[in-house]
């Protein structure tokens, strides 16, 4: 074999690595993908001496909520258990403050809505339930992104603990 | 001759080159692109036990006799989200302490209402040999004076670590010693739980 067909025929392997490269640099790239992740939501409950919430376990959870989906919804019951009449309010403690402006909960006491906004104002306490003295009350707890919701949810895992305060009413 | 391989020589290291750069073209492409992870977020736990007293006092003899009795429950729930050990003690004042006896039960009521006992159950275990769920039976006076003084609850050599949600009931019993020493004399006590996370 002569030098010079050596020679040609490594200028063609060079030639068809080229193209080979070319092809799987090209076909292997992935595509980006065009969704976005919802909200990782927990809600859960905490119980004060004065006032036991159950369940002890988390309300509700949802994997990806989004704006303008269905609401996440829960249902936790509230007793006094001191021996005298009290108003209990709820604080929301979110373990991340990205979703304050976002995120929305109600606590609903059968028709009676007890508080509705955003997480940003439940940092202290809102609303007001009278409660006897061993007094128990079912509340509906629901969590939704509205539609044209602000950013700060996307991707998010958040766990929203409504912590009970209680005065004597 | 010369003139050929030179030229054959320089398109076999132009080819090379190419493929050089568009590899690593490609993967500078590839390694180029970037990820971003916000909403990083850090926060201490926290050590949190409360009552169901609402400032309510837990226990009132006025005009005793010896023999008189009261019981009265008190729940203690922990909130915090480290767990924690609990002591209980009590600053006690007054000449009667030594003529009061007190027994503390400790247990479980699924339905508490400061300061009824009417739900309360002890737990089962017989923890100093004094009965079922009674942690401490002694007059009220000797009764544990600071957290250094006391042990963690319900017993100090087997000590429970209470977590968030956790909650017991207290019930505490407490009878006029039939001493005529204590004719007259008044006392007060303030009862304390204490939760450290160590």
């Amino acid at each position: 074999m002569s030098v010079r067909r050596l020679l040609r025929q490594g200028g063609l392997g060079v030639l068809a690595g080229l193209a080979l490269a070319a092809a799987l640099l090209c076909g292997w790239r992935v595509q980006a993908g065009a969704g976005t992740l919802g909200l990782d939501l927990t809600l859960r409950s905490a119980s004060s001496g004065e006032l036991e919430v159950l369940p002890a376990a988390p309300l509700a959870h949802v994997s990806a909520l989004r704006p303008g989906g269905p609401p996440l919804t829960g249902t936790m019951s509230v007793r006094n258990q001191t021996g005298l009449p009290l108003r209990a309010a709820f604080r929301a403690a979110p373990s991340l403050h990205d979703t304050d402006a976002a995120l929305w909960l109600e606590l609903r006491a059968g028709r009676r809505v007890v508080v509705r906004d955003p997480l940003s104002r439940l940092r202290g306490s809102t609303g007001g339930l009278r409660l006897r003295s061993g007094e128990r009350r079912e509340l509906t707890v629901r969590a939704w992104l509205p539609a044209g919701a602000a950013s700060g949810w996307r991707g998010r895992i958040v766990d929203v603990s409504l912590v009970p305060e209680v005065k004597p009413a | 001759m010369n003139l050929k391989r030179t030229r054959k020589m320089l398109r076999t290291g132009l080819a090379l080159g190419l493929t050089a750069a568009l590899a690593g073209g490609a993967s500078w492409s590839a390694f180029s692109s970037t990820a971003t992870n916000g909403g990083n977020s850090f926060a201490a736990g926290t050590v949190s036990l409360s009552d169901n007293d609402a400032g309510q006092a837990l226990l009132s003899l006025s005009g005793a006799k010896p023999g008189d009795s009261q019981a009265s429950c008190l729940k203690a729930t922990y909130a915090g989200t480290l767990p924690a050990s609990v002591r209980l003690y009590a600053s006690a004042t007054g000449g009667l302490a030594p003529y009061l006896n007190l027994v503390v039960t400790r247990g479980t009521d699924p339905a508490a209402s400061f300061p009824s006992c009417g739900g309360f159950t002890a737990d089962t275990t017989n923890y100093i040999g004094q009965g079922a769920g009674v942690v401490y039976s002694g007059t009220l006076a000797a009764f544990p004076s600071s957290y250094g003084a006391a042990s963690d609850e319900p017993l100090a050599s087997s000590p429970e670590s209470w977590t968030q949600g956790e909650s017991h009931s207290y019930r505490f019993t407490v009878t006029l010693a039939n001493n005529a020493a204590a004719q007259g004399l008044t006392g007060s006590a303030t009862f304390t739980w204490e939760a450290r996370n160590e």
